[in-house]
C-alpha cells in the first residue's frame, strides 16, 4: 500500500481544523441558530408556553404586523435612532480618534482612550438607571438644575416627544462611545506616515489630509464599524427599556426591541412577539447586507 | 508524548471549565439557601419543603416568614422556605417558572391585576372543593372575581385592594388647621398649599396622580355620582356624563398647579412626597401606612395620618380590583401540601394576623367585626365601613387598563383645548379591546 506524505499531512490538518472548528459550529447551532428556527417557528403560533395548547395560526401574527399602528411606529423610531445615533457615533468617534491619534506621547493616548472607554464597561442598565434619576431627573435632576441656573423652570423630560428620543441618543452616544474610539485609534495609527508627509508637502491641510488620505485608508475599518454599530444599535434596548419602559408618550420612543419585551412579557403574546422579532431580524439582515455591498473595499495599502 | 499529555490536560480543563461557566446558579432569591427549588420535594431531615415566593416588601416578607413558621410548627413534617424577588422582575419570573416542564415553586404570592395572564392558561391548580366553599360563603365579591375562570377558582385571596377611601396626611404641614372633611373643603385647601414651578408641583397640596390612585379615585367619582362604566355587554365606557365630570375635576386639580405628572412618568407613588415632607395629602390604600414607618422611619400620630378621602358624590360607592392572592402552580411537586399551606394561611385566626402585619384590608366577611383587627388598626377601621359599599372593576386586566388610562390622562392634561368626551370614549374602546380577560368566569 503507498502512502502519499502531503495527502496524509492534509488529513491530518483537517482532523485537526474540524476538531478545532466543531464544537464551535455546535455552539453556533445550539444557541444562535437554533433559537432564530425556534422563534419563526414560534411565530406561526398563538404562543404563550404557559398554555396547554398553542394553535397553529399560520400567517396570521405577520398580517396583525401589517395592520398594527405600534409596529410601524417602533420600525420608524428604530430606523430613526439608528441613523440619527450610528451617524453621530462615527462623526464624534473619528474625530476623537484623529485628535488621540496626533497626541504626543503615548500615555496620553491612553489615558484618553480609557477615559472614553469608561462607560463602555460599566452596565447599560445601571448607567441608564444612573441618568433617568440623576440627569433627567424632574425634581433634582442635573438637567433641570443647570436650566434652574438660567431661570429656566424645571421640565418632565419624561412627557417629552421626540426630546425624548433625541436624549436616549446622547445617552447611547456617552456609553458607547469608547470602543469605536479604539478601533478607529487603531486604524488611523496603521496608516503609513508616509502618505499624510507626501499630502503635507504637497500643501494639504490636516483637515485635508484627513478627509482624503486617512479616512479612504482606513476604509476597511470604516466598514467595519459602520456595520457593527449598525446592527449593536438595531438591537439597543436597555436604555430603552429604563427611559420609556411603556415607549414614552404617544409612543414616540417606542422601539423594536422594547416592543417584543412588551410583547412578551408584559402582553404574554410571544407568538407575535416572535413576528415582531422576526421583522426586527429581516431588518437588521437587509442592513447589514446594504452596508456591506456599499462599503467594500478591495484594495490594501499593505 | 510530553506534548500530547499537556494537551490532554488543557482539553479536560477547559471542558470542565466550561461546564462550571455554564452551570446552573443555585440560590437565587433572597431567601434562597437549598438551590433549585424544583430539586427539594425532601430534605435531609425527611421533611417536605414547600417553596413559597413573593415579592421584595419588608413587612409583608416578615409576615410571610412568620406564618411559614407557625405552618411548620403546626406541621413538623413540612419546612417552607419563602423567597422574595423584586416586583419589577416577579411577575416575569412567575411566567417563567409556569412555562417550566419541571416543578417551580409550590406556592405562589400574585397581584390580582396579573392573575389573568397566568390563569388563562392551564399552568395553575384548582382551588380544592372545600376551599371554595369557604370563597363563596366568606370572601367579599370583589376580593374573588379576577380569580375565577369558566366557574371554577385559581386564586385564594388574601387581602382586598382598596386604593380608594384613604388619604396620608402630613401632620406636621397641616399643624393645627383641621383636615378637610368634604370634597370642597379638600379642593380649597389643595389650592391654597400648592406651589408650581415648571413641571413641577414643589409642594403638592392633594395627590392622586400616580399609576394605583388615578383610576381608582376616578371610577369612585363616577360611581359617587350615581353613574356607571360597566356597561352590561361587559364593554367599559368613561364617555357618559358622570364620566365627563369627573375627568373635568380632575383635569382642573393639575390646571390649578394641585398636583403634578411626576408620579405617573416615575411610577413612583403620591405619598412618598408626603412623607418628604412636599405634599399634603396623598391618596393610597392602607398599605401606604408601612411604607411611612417603616421606610421612611416616620411615627404614625405625629408626622403623618390616615384619614378618609372625602366623597365626591352624594352615595358611598367605588370599584375595587382582587388585591394579592396565593396561587398553586399545576406543576408543583408537593401540590396537596401547598394547599395544606394555603388553608392554613386561610383560616380567619390566621390570615387577620397577616392582614394587621401589612396593613392590609380583610378579604372575609367575617373579618370585618375582628375585635382583634379593629384594636391593631385603629387607624383603618373607617374602611371597614365601606367595604361592602364596593364592586368588583371587572373582568379586565387592570394593569393595561392602567397603562392606557393613564397614558390618556397625560394626554388630556398636555394638550391645549382637550377633547375629554372623545378621549374619553378613545380610551374605553381600546381598554374593552385590549385588556377584557378573553376567557368566561361563569
Amino acid at each position: 500500500m503507498c502512502s502519499l506524505p502531503f495527502l496524509e499531512n492534509g488529513m491530518k490538518n483537517n482532523r485537526f481544523v474540524a476538531a478545532v472548528l466543531i464544537p464551535g459550529f455546535l455552539f453556533l447551532i445550539l444557541f444562535a441558530v437554533f433559537p432564530v428556527a425556534y422563534g419563526l417557528g414560534i411565530s406561526l403560533y398563538d404562543y404563550n408556553p404557559a398554555n396547554s395548547q398553542n394553535p397553529f395560526t399560520g400567517l396570521e401574527n405577520y398580517r396583525r404586523l401589517i395592520h398594527d399602528e405600534v409596529f410601524w411606529l417602533a420600525v420608524k423610531n428604530t430606523i430613526v435612532y439608528c441613523l440619527a445615533a450610528v451617524t453621530a457615533n462615527i462623526v464624534i468617534t473619528l474625530f476623537l480618534a484623529e485628535i488621540i491619534s496626533v497626541l504626543p506621547s503615548k500615555w496620553m493616548k491612553t489615558m484618553f482612550r480609557t477615559i472614553l472607554f469608561i462607560p463602555c464597561i460599566a452596565p447599560m442598565v445601571g448607567t441608564s438607571t444612573v441618568w433617568k434619576y440623576g440627569i433627567l431627573g424632574t425634581d433634582g435632576g442635573l438637567l433641570n438644575k443647570i436650566a434652574g441656573l438660567f431661570g429656566i423652570a424645571p421640565k418632565n423630560w419624561f412627557l417629552t416627544t421626540w426630546q425624548m428620543l433625541l436624549l436616549i441618543i446622547v445617552f447611547t452616544l456617552w456609553a458607547d462611545i469608547g470602543y469605536n474610539v479604539v478601533l478607529f485609534t487603531a486604524g488611523l495609527e496603521g496608516v503609513p506616515r508616509e502618505f499624510d508627509e507626501a499630502a503635507a508637502i504637497d500643501g494639504a491641510g490636516p483637515v485635508k489630509r484627513f478627509l482624503w488620505i486617512k479616512l479612504p485608508l482606513i476604509g476597511r475599518t470604516f466598514a467595519f464599524v459602520a456595520i457593527m454599530t449598525m446592527a449593536n444599535y438595531f438591537q439597543m434596548f436597555a436604555q430603552f427599556r429604563v427611559f420609556a419602559a411603556n415607549g414614552g408618550r404617544n409612543n414616540t420612543a417606542m422601539v423594536l426591541t422594547n416592543y417584543v419585551f412588551k410583547m412578551s412579557f408584559d402582553s404574554f403574546d410571544m407568538g407575535y412577539a416572535s413576528a415582531v422579532a422576526a421583522a426586527l431580524f429581516v431588518l437588521v439582515f437587509m442592513v447589514a447586507m446594504a452596508q456591506n455591498k456599499l462599503m467594500r473595499s478591495d484594495w490594501s495599502y499593505e | 508524548m510530553k506534548k500530547k499529555l499537556a494537551g490532554a490536560l488543557l482539553c479536560v480543563s477547559m471542558v470542565a471549565a466550561l461546564a462550571a461557566g455554564c452551570g446552573s446558579d443555585s440560590g437565587s432569591g433572597s431567601g434562597s439557601d437549598s438551590g433549585d427549588s424544583g430539586e427539594k420535594a425532601e430534605s435531609s431531615e425527611g421533611k417536605t419543603t414547600l417553596t413559597f415566593w413573593c415579592h421584595e416588601n419588608e413587612p409583608w416578607v416578615k409576615s410571610y416568614k412568620e406564618m411559614a413558621k407557625k405552618f411548620e410548627d403546626a406541621n413538623p413534617d413540612y419546612t417552607v422556605e419563602v423567597q422574595d424577588y423584586p416586583f419589577k422582575v416577579y411577575n416575569d419570573k412567575i411566567q417563567t417558572t409556569l412555562t417550566s416542564s419541571t416543578a417551580g415553586p409550590d406556592i405562589v404570592a400574585v397581584w390580582g391585576g396579573t392573575a389573568p395572564s397566568f390563569i388563562a392558561s392551564d399552568a395553575l391548580a384548582e382551588v380544592p372543593e372545600d376551599l371554595v366553599k369557604e370563597l363563596e360563603e366568606d370572601y367579599l365579591a370583589p376580593t374573588l372575581g379576577i380569580y375565577q375562570k369558566e366557574g371554577k377558582y385559581y386564586g385564594v385571596p388574601m387581602e382586598f385592594n382598596l386604593e380608594y377611601g384613604g388619604m396620608i396626611v402630613n401632620k406636621k404641614l397641616f399643624g393645627d388647621t383641621p383636615y378637610p372633611t368634604t370634597w370642597e373643603e379638600l379642593r380649597k385647601v389643595s389650592k391654597e398649599v400648592s406651589k408650581k414651578n415648571g413641571d413641577i408641583v414643589e409642594m403638592k397640596g392633594f395627590e392622586m396622580m400616580d399609576s394605583d390612585s388615578l383610576i381608582c379615585n376616578y371610577l369612585a367619582m363616577i360611581l359617587q355620582q350615581g353613574g356607571q362604566y360597566l356597561m352590561d355587554d361587559g364593554s367599559i365606557d368613561f364617555a357618559t356624563p358622570e364620566g365627563v365630570k369627573a375627568m373635568e375635576e380632575i383635569l382642573d386639580m393639575y390646571r390649578n398647579g394641585e398636583c403634578d405628572l411626576e408620579n405617573l412618568t416615575s411610577g413612583e407613588y403620591g405619598f412618598n412626597d408626603v412623607y418628604q415632607d412636599k405634599g399634603y395629602m396623598a391618596s393610597v390604600g392602607s398599605w401606604g401606612i408601612g411604607e411611612g414607618t417603616d421606610t421612611y422611619g416616620l411615627t404614625y400620630g405625629e408626622d403623618f395620618e390616615y384619614v378618609p378621602v372625602p366623597q365626591y358624590g352624594d352615595e358611598m360607592a367605588f370599584a375595587s380590583e382582587t388585591g394579592w392572592g396565593i396561587i398553586v402552580p399545576e406543576n408543583g411537586a408537593n401540590k396537596e401540601a401547598a394547599w395544606e399551606f394555603v388553608k392554613f394561611f386561610s383560616e380567619p385566626e390566621n390570615l387577620v394576623q397577616h392582614n394587621i402585619a401589612c396593613n392590609q384590608l380583610p378579604p372575609r366577611k367575617s373579618l370585618l367585626d375582628s375585635e382583634e383587627y379593629k384594636e391593631a388598626m385603629p387607624n383603618v377601621t373607617f374602611l371597614l365601613d365601606i367595604l361592602p359599599s364596593g364592586q368588583w372593576m371587572g373582568p379586565y386586566n387592570t394593569s393595561d387598563m392602567r397603562g392606557i388610562f393613564n397614558q390618556m390622562y397625560m394626554d388630556l392634561c398636555q394638550a391645549d383645548n382637550p377633547d375629554v368626551e372623545g378621549a374619553l370614549k378613545e380610551a374605553s374602546d381600546q381598554i374593552t379591546e385590549e385588556c377584557q380577560i378573553g376567557y368566561s368566569m361563569d
